[in-house]
């Protein structure tokens, strides 16, 4: 019964719901993802991807972090 | 100076390399280091959607809840003793059920992916994104069917009084189910843009 309530991964969805701060960091693994592809492809050299998608990421998190800090206060001031 | 020198630049041959390895569209035609790159991002974002959601966020269309392919029957009406003329969906959740779906007189249509490829795709949409991941799509819902298939003898108590069959592994809910699943379809989005990419540069190079 143990055995069939432990976690195994890959075959068990990650237990995110245990720490609830958790999920929103799954954010960064998804951007970092994005912005490192998308600059492999757009630069002509690939010594310039480091750099390059390193900045989009910085930028893709902050502009998350503005869009859900303007939400939040829309939602503050709708009550 | 060029990094590696080109060894194919047929455009079709790319993209059939790009799909079937993130990034093997870029080896093929010499951009070693940018292949690599895609590929271990690719394929480390797709890996992440499974930890993430579990293996049972591949969910192809045309496969029920317990790993067998959807069936179509035809409901027969018992009171005019004849077929109603219309089609229902069975979920089966033994071999036996999928051989024979439906209850007593219902007449089995086949397999609802054949009968109505569209609606099951419809069904699944986020399936068309992380099909574009390549075979290690196919072979990951391939591993998703196969442990959802129910133990023998696991059954549970359902509304009604009914026994109802239990999951293999079961299938993640909420966030779970939606982050991995996401995961997994934008490493297939990002690998069509690889594709196109790479069947460009591969189409530059020809001339």
């Amino acid at each position: 019964m143990i055995s069939s309530l432990s976690y195994v991964v890959f075959f068990d969805p990650l237990p995110i719901w245990v720490k609830p701060w958790f999920w929103p960091l799954l954010l960064l693994p998804l951007c970092l993802a994005v912005a490192v592809v998308y600059k492999s492809v757009r630069c002509r050299q690939t010594s310039q991807v480091p750099r390059e998608a390193t900045v989009l990421f910085v930028t893709i998190v902050l502009g998350m972090i503005l869009a859900a800090a303007a939400l939040a206060g829309l939602a503050a001031i709708m009550g | 100076m060029p990094e590696t020198r080109s060894l194919i630049r047929s455009v079709p041959m790319v993209c059939l390399c790009a799909w079937l390895v993130p990034g093997g569209g870029y080896f093929l035609i010499g951009e070693r280091s940018r292949g690599a790159t895609v590929a271990v991002t690719i394929i480390g974002l797709f890996l992440a959607g499974i930890v993430v959601g579990g293996i049972r966020i591949m969910d192809p269309p045309g496969w029920g809840q317990y790993g067998y392919m959807s069936q179509l029957v035809e409901k027969y009406d018992r009171h005019r003793q004849r077929p109603e003329g219309e089609y229902s969906r069975v979920d089966p959740s033994s071999s036996e059920e999928e051989a024979s779906p439906g209850s007593d007189g219902d007449k089995p249509a086949g397999p609802a992916l054949l009968a109505e490829p569209l609606s099951e795709l419809a069904d699944k949409p986020w399936y068309v994104g992380q099909i574009l991941c390549g075979p290690m799509t196919l072979a990951a819902s391939a591993l998703s069917v196969h442990v959802a298939h129910p133990p023998a003898g696991s059954t549970v108590l359902a509304a009604g009084g009914s026994r109802a069959a239990v999951e293999g592994v079961p299938q993640s809910h909420s966030r779970s189910w939606e982050i991995g699943t996401l995961y997994s379809a934008v490493a297939g989005m990002l690998n069509l843009l690889v594709i196109i990419d790479s069947a460009h540069r591969a189409g530059q190079g020809k001339r």
